[in-house]
């Protein structure tokens, strides 16, 4: 800001013609400059606040399941917290990664109009991701043998195993959530996503109450996917709501008719999303079981684990 | 962060779709800025509360100490892992999300890794030799990143989007085309 309205005084001794000129054109332009980063700021703080609180309530939701746990006993905590940090990293990583790949092709497609591809694509990769829940699946039934392979105690690794089974409906209700919020997003929508996600926290605590003192650590483990159902029920119907409404575009069809290349093109987008979410946040996992094998590892464990945790609320 | 990568995304993508490549440019480089200051300002945060945070966990001398230090790593890791982020999102915005893979993949595994194990234990420099590994490797990841989103080719990617968004609605797309100017003069008159 400073350099041209020192241009502005100079010229005013010297009364040469040209420089106020061009400093009036700097002028125009920085003023132009400046209103259009303003708009663009506006515009992108109307995506990105909802979005912020979407990611709030998914670390409260979190939070609330590790206290719950807590409440049951240190068994059920030590085994809850790890079936869900190997649900995390086996199931619902891969799954977001996946979803990823539809931000390009829904984002390109609603900017060019082209409501047929960003239906066909919500219904492709919904059925991708839950192709993907296969092998997924097969890993989460087998998780006792996997974590007494890698040395955890029997006991642990059985009740992890008896979370995690209880949490498989979630794996399928991701399925369906995590395209809908893309869909959403990349059409710039992001405040039904925050309303339905903050009703869903909203009857969390409640639903865990009731669970928990029923079925015990079942319980807390139902209650993750009955949220989970409600957020994917709510904005299910919204996005139906939208495309039925007049001037809607559920009349522009193209749900079904995917073409191979769409196919291929999708898979390809997939691949690379789907590893750049995976590689970097098993290299966080790395760096923890690196500090692991310090020579002072329980206190640099302690240090690193304290020092994440402030770090995970800007990961939001 | 997240938030704002896949806000990054969402804007860019949809003005590309739209052919309008200036103003994806626009967008990608204004919400570079916005992550560097969010950066700096998690930054200070997190320079401001080193002191209180780590006795909010613990009442070990020793851990509180190593808190306050490596709150300070920390922080210069977050000032690069915002934009970091964010430049993920603008390439995965141009759909060419291997970009990020690649510069990941080169940053974080053949460089950050490595440059932490042996700073700390070869060094034996401890907790902040890995983090130190960390950081040259987030650097390095951000500095290839950027280089990727300033050679971008606008005009180009916004060609590329239009290809993407019509390669199988031949027979309407001109019509669609035109429909979709119209709503942008509309737009633009609104504005």
């Amino acid at each position: 800001m400073s350099p041209p309205s020192k241009s502005e005084e100079s010229p005013i001794g010297k009364t040469s013609q040209p420089p106020p000129i061009s400093s009036l054109t700097t002028r125009i332009w920085l003023a132009n400059l400046m209103q259009m980063i303003l708009q663009e700021i506006k515009t992108q703080r109307g995506i990105t606040l909802p979005l912020l609180a979407m990611n709030l309530t998914w670390f409260s939701k979190i939070a609330i399941t590790t206290v719950f746990l807590g409440r049951l006993g240190e068994l059920q905590l030590v085994s809850g917290t790890l079936g869900f940090t190997f649900a995390n990293v086996t199931g619902f990583s891969v799954l977001n990664g996946l979803s990823a790949a539809m931000e390009p092709i829904c984002g390109q497609a609603h900017g060019a109009k082209n409501f047929m591809l960003l239906h066909r694509t919500l219904l492709m990769v919904t059925l991708l991701l839950l192709l993907a829940t296969l092998p997924i699946s097969f890993l989460w039934l087998n998780v006792d043998k996997i974590l007494i392979h890698c040395g955890q105690q029997e006991d642990v690794s059985r009740v992890a195993k008896n979370y995690l089974f209880y949490l498989f409906p979630d794996l399928i209700i991701t399925c369906l959530l995590c395209p809908l919020k893309v869909y959403l997003s990349s059409q710039s929508v992001t405040v039904p996503i925050m309303f339905s996600s903050a009703l869903g926290l909203a009857f969390h605590i409640p639903i865990n109450i009731l669970l928990a003192k029923a079925k015990g650590l079942e319980g807390v483990s139902m209650a993750i996917w009955i949220t989970d159902l409600m957020v994917v029920i709510l904005l299910a119907s919204y996005v139906l709501m939208m495309e039925n409404r007049k001037g809607g575009n559920w009349k522009e069809g193209g749900w079904l008719d995917q073409g191979v290349h769409d196919w291929l093109r999708l898979l390809k987008l997939c691949a690379p999303c789907c590893l750049t979410t995976c590689l970097e946040w098993w290299c966080w996992e790395i760096l923890i079981l690196l500090t692991g094998r310090l020579p002072n590892a329980k206190q640099a464990v302690g240090v690193i684990a304290i020092v994440l945790n402030f770090t995970t609320c800007f990961s939001l | 962060m997240l938030s704002l990568a896949t806000c990054a995304s969402t804007r860019v993508s949809n003005e590309l779709g739209a052919n309008q490549a200036g103003r994806a440019y626009q967008s990608a480089y204004v919400s570079l800025g916005t992550s560097t200051i969010s950066g700096c300002i998690g930054a200070l945060v997190m320079v401001g509360v080193r002191g209180v945070w780590g006795s909010l966990f613990s009442h070990d001398q020793g851990i509180i100490k190593g808190v306050k230090k490596m709150m300070l790593l920390m922080a210069l890791i977050e000032v690069v892992n915002f934009p970091l982020a964010v430049c993920g999102g603008i390439v995965r915005g141009t759909a060419r999300p291997w970009l990020g893979m690649y510069a990941n993949l080169g940053g974080f595994y053949f460089l950050a890794l490595p440059m932490a194990v042996l700073l700390a234990f070869k060094a034996a420099l401890g907790l902040g030799g890995l983090l130190v590994g960390f950081l040259i490797g987030l650097v390095a990841c951000l500095i290839l990143l950027v280089v990727f989103v300033v050679r971008i080719d606008w005009e180009v990617e916004a060609e590329k989007a239009q290809k993407l968004a019509f390669c199988d609605v031949q027979e309407v797309d001109v019509k669609e085309r035109m429909n979709h100017r119209t709503t942008e003069t509309v737009d633009g008159a609104e504005a």
